[in-house]
């Protein structure tokens, strides 16, 4: 029984769990099965693997403690235990997401905003408070501009710090403004409607959540400098397809009672925001380990000065 | 219990005209040889070789024995790639089979929550297709669908909880009243491929939503 912590927190154990959780990531990463980041620490392997490693570590501690003069041994798995408790707090705590934001609209917290989101399990979406004000659409030199609490500022392709957040400029797009109209029942839906419909000829779908009909959308091509945007409409419920052609800006397109129209387009910019509590903290703890590993291999590779 | 000897072993990296090699020495250090151009290489690692190189080998085969068990659709995936037997296409073509049965259903019902339920679609699906159903009620109407003939082309794992199926379809349907199911309209028929977004949540795979493909190109 005494001679257990030296055995759980045998350094052996601590290089086999490293190398299987770092080749296995690899693994798992190159064939498709996990994306590159901290989608692996969601896997229940990981998890059991990270816990093992803390308990590996933490009896490697004691041990080097116990036996004395194992003072590199003790900086080591202090450092490692540093890096695994950053690095799950950085887990926990992460957010990236995508949020489209017209001329004009304010962000709002609240996940419906986001086209695409990720976040750990115990992250909130940033509470952060800001109008756009202006879309400036110039493709690798894009930016928007934002006035938060009474104070005008920009943001480009570079990450600007806001709050405890990061955002940057992504793309802008056109929003097209759709409206349906009942024929005894006046305007049900107008609405600007946030897709990607760039480069022309890609599509996208929308709903609305009063109406029964999916509505597939796409560009065509541009014809005469100057001419008006024209689009292709698919509008379908279900498995029939109730609608099918050109609709040009300004034009009704007829729908089981209904008519479909797109009035105008609104510029709109892909914002993304992201918020990395404590990345740096983790930064240096891994720093800090690849210092005492290299200061290990040293005292290895030259000898002990005290014989240890 | 006698203590074993300790075993040390040396290891030394020769470089030489663009060549490495890896040499290894048991109980002493090398010797640097003639062809090695520098000296600073002459210990790399110190290590009880055989423990060391034990506990790689066990943890490299544990964590994905861990991971069938906690894990199983990543590391399924993940060893799909070099053994494409044990994917789980079957199950998706399964899923998107049933689908378009229970599709049937539901219409035939006016998306009563029994039928709605045992459709394999996530919630929003579901709903989507409880709210179409509820939208015909609304107008008096039933639309009877019937499936006429239903060919998978192809199915794609997108990854370990994301599939792409795609199918022929063809379909006739009719629409009735509901009060006394009498036809208000002729048996039309109509044929589409579409293209299923499936994804796996609670071990199965469940169609998160469906779009035409248009031949030639994506989207409808």
């Amino acid at each position: 029984m005494l001679r257990l912590p030296a055995q759980a927190g045998s350094p052996a154990l601590t290089l086999g769990l490293a190398v299987s959780a770092t080749a296995w990531y690899l693994i798992l990463t190159l064939s498709g099965s996990v994306s590159p980041g901290w989608e692996a620490a969601d896997l229940g392997s990981f998890r059991l693997w990270a816990v093992l490693l803390l308990l590996n570590l933490s009896a490697g501690a004691a041990d080097a403690l116990r036996q004395g003069a194992q003072g590199l041994r003790l900086c080591f798995c202090l450092a490692a235990l540093f890096v695994l408790f950053s690095g799950a707090y950085v887990y926990l705590f992460r957010f990236e997401g995508v949020v489209g934001l017209a001329e004009g609209e304010a962000y709002e917290p609240v996940p419906a905003m986001f086209s695409a989101m990720d976040k750990g399990p115990l992250a909130s979406i940033p509470a952060l408070s800001f109008t756009v004000t202006r879309v400036d659409p110039d493709h690798a030199a894009g930016r928007v501009e934002i006035v938060r609490q009474g104070v005008r500022s920009e943001a480009g392709t570079r990450w600007e710090r806001i709050g405890e957040s990061d955002l940057r400029y992504l793309r802008s797009r056109l929003a097209p403004l759709v409206t349906v109209t009942g024929r005894d029942k006046g305007e049900l839906e107008r609405s600007y409607v946030k897709l990607d419909l760039e480069p022309p000829g890609k599509e996208e779908s929308f709903m609305f959540g009063t109406l029964p009909y999916e509505f597939y959308l796409r560009k065509d091509r541009p014809g005469k400098a100057g001419a008006k945007p024209s689009f292709h409409l698919n509008v379908r419920r279900g498995k029939l397809s109730l609608f099918d052609g050109p609709l040009a800006v300004g034009r009704k397109a007829p729908v089981q009672g209904v008519e479909v129209a797109i009035l105008e387009e609104r510029k709109f910019a892909m914002l993304e925001i992201r918020s990395r509590r404590g990345h740096a903290v983790f930064m240096a703890a891994l720093g800090l380990l690849a210092l005492v590993a290299a200061a290990a291999v040293t005292v290895r590779a030259k000898g002990d000065p005290r014989g240890a | 219990m006698p203590q074993q000897p300790k075993v040390q072993w040396f290891f030394s990296l020769i470089f030489n005209e663009g060549k490495v090699t890896l040499y290894g020495h048991r109980d002493r250090p090398p010797v640097s040889g003639a062809l090695t151009t520098f000296r600073s290489e002459s210990v790399v690692l110190q290590a009880h070789l055989k423990r060391h190189l034990s506990c790689i080998f066990i943890c490299l085969w544990a964590l994905p024995l861990a991971g069938l068990l906690s894990d199983p659709p990543h590391f399924r995936y993940a060893f799909s790639r070099v053994l494409p037997g044990i994917a789980e296409t079957g199950k998706v073509r399964e899923a998107v089979t049933d689908f378009n049965n229970r599709l049937m259903d539901v219409y035939a019902s006016q998306g009563v929550k029994r039928a709605a339920d045992t459709i394999p679609a996530t919630t929003g699906m579901r709903h989507r297709l409880f709210k179409d159903a509820g939208f015909l009620e609304m107008g008096g109407r039933v639309l009877v669908y019937d499936l006429a003939s239903l060919e998978i082309r192809g199915v794609e794992m997108g990854g370990p909880l994301t599939a792409t199926a795609v199918a022929r379809e063809e379909w006739n349907y009719q629409y009735k009243n509901d009060r006394d199911w009498k036809s208000v309209a002729d048996v039309r028929g109509t044929g589409s491929l579409f293209r299923y977004h499936l994804v796996r949540k609670g071990g199965k795979w469940l169609v998160l939503k469906y779009e035409p493909v248009r031949v030639g190109g994506k989207g409808a």
